[in-house]
């Protein structure tokens, strides 16, 4: 007897493994955290206003909007960064729209005096790379007022800037966890 | 070919456009060479074998090419400064421009080693080459001038050829700036006016008061 397509199709789901209940618990909860990874991108780039938050926000009931708004905070922090202040800036005025009374000012304050910081200590580690090379130019016959190394794109200096990030990465976390908790 | 001492000039002989090149031979460690502004690998519209040209009269003047150690741009464009890039790949020569034509260059996928500004320049050791860096825009935002007082010689690059100047249309060119750079260069004294294209002479002008009359000359185009 030739069997049908659906009956073939329900042989081949009845071997299918079960999924569970905690698989699936766990499958929606990607669900929605891909919701909010989503929401934050299309913030960031601008496509969806800041006034609209909310009512996208609305949409969920209140333990799937905290998965959503988990997600998208975690997008947030990692965008906060140490060379571009507006990109900062337009992470905070989102994090004010998702938890109004989160002190932006204090974040703010503390980031600042951070971003200082690393970039006092990247002038610092960059002039002396500088300093380095122009000895090693001298050792090569070449000195002068007229020449400055160019450090920039050097691998000596990508390794450098990785160290420099990753020992504030630590400091970075600290002002995370003045982020709204969801 | 010699031109004075270890200074060599390298007039471009072929049909479509390139620049001249010029070599200070033996004035880094290990007797390394500066080589300014050595041309294109390949000319545009003819595919003239510009590079390896360059590097055979170098070699007919006894003078090792591998050895090229320094390699200064006058500017970023592609006629004087295209073969830097594969000679610093080759043979790890160091390439040296002002930073303000830097971009540009990394855009042609090029690196910039050093960064040239208005100041001094000393090769070698005991008996250093000393040279001046003049930055000289007008042609292009970062065009530099080397000027080697030692011999009284000017390496113009693109701001004045023989009874011309270089254009001043081009991106980040100006007429105005063009004409400060002439002035500031014609108060030099210089016996070897040594210009980056044979556009109706070699390029190679001698003479102090036969330089005077051309920087006279293009002084008053402006």
């Amino acid at each position: 007897m030739v069997k049908s397509a659906i009956e073939l199709a329900m042989e081949k789901v009845a071997k299918m493994p079960k999924i569970d209940s905690q698989e699936i618990e766990e499958h929606k909860k990607q669900e929605f955290m891909a919701v909010g990874e989503g929401l934050a991108n299309q913030l960031l780039k601008g496509t969806l206003r800041r006034k609209n938050l909310q009512a996208e926000l609305g949409k969920y009931d209140e333990n799937k909007r905290k998965l959503v708004i988990n997600s998208l905070l975690q997008v947030l922090k990692k965008t906060v960064n140490f060379e571009d202040p507006s990109v900062n800036q337009l992470v905070f005025e989102i994090i004010a729209e998702i938890e109004p009374k989160t002190n932006i000012e204090k974040i703010n304050e503390e980031l600042s005096l951070l971003i200082d910081d690393y970039q006092q200590q990247k002038q610092l580690d960059y002039a002396l790379l500088v300093k380095e090379e122009r000895n090693r130019l001298k050792e090569m016959g070449i000195s002068g007022s007229a020449i400055t190394p160019n450090i920039h794109e050097t691998e000596i200096w990508k390794n450098k800037l990785g160290e420099i990030l990753s020992s504030y990465q630590e400091k970075l976390e600290v002002i995370y966890n003045m982020f709204p908790q969801s | 070919m010699k031109l004075i001492d270890n200074l060599y000039h390298y007039i471009w002989s072929g049909q479509d456009n390139n620049c001249n090149s010029y070599l200070f031979a033996n004035v880094l460690e290990n007797g390394g060479h500066l080589l300014i502004d050595p041309g294109h690998i390949k000319t545009p519209h003819r595919g003239e074998a510009a590079l390896e040209r360059l590097l055979r009269s170098i070699q007919d003047d006894g003078l090792d090419p591998t050895l090229i150690g320094l390699i200064l741009l006058t500017h970023c464009h592609p006629d004087h400064c295209e073969s830097a890039f594969a000679l610093r790949r080759e043979l790890g020569a160091l390439v040296a421009i002002h930073e303000s034509e830097a971009a540009y260059i990394k855009s042609m996928g090029g690196e910039v080693d050093l960064y040239l500004k208005e100041g001094d320049l000393r090769l070698g050791f005991e008996e250093s080459l000393d040279l001046r860096i003049f930055h000289s825009p007008g042609h292009s935002p970062g065009h530099v001038t080397i000027y080697y007082p030692g011999k009284k010689v000017l390496i113009a690059g693109d701001l004045v050829f023989y009874r011309s100047t270089g254009r001043t249309d081009l991106p980040g060119g100006s007429p105005e700036q063009m004409k400060e750079s002439i002035e500031q260069l014609s108060k030099l004294d210089v016996e070897y006016l040594l210009c980056g294209h044979p556009y109706g002479h070699p390029g190679v002008i001698k003479g102090k008061e036969e330089i005077k009359a051309n920087f006279a000359v293009v002084g008053s185009m402006f």
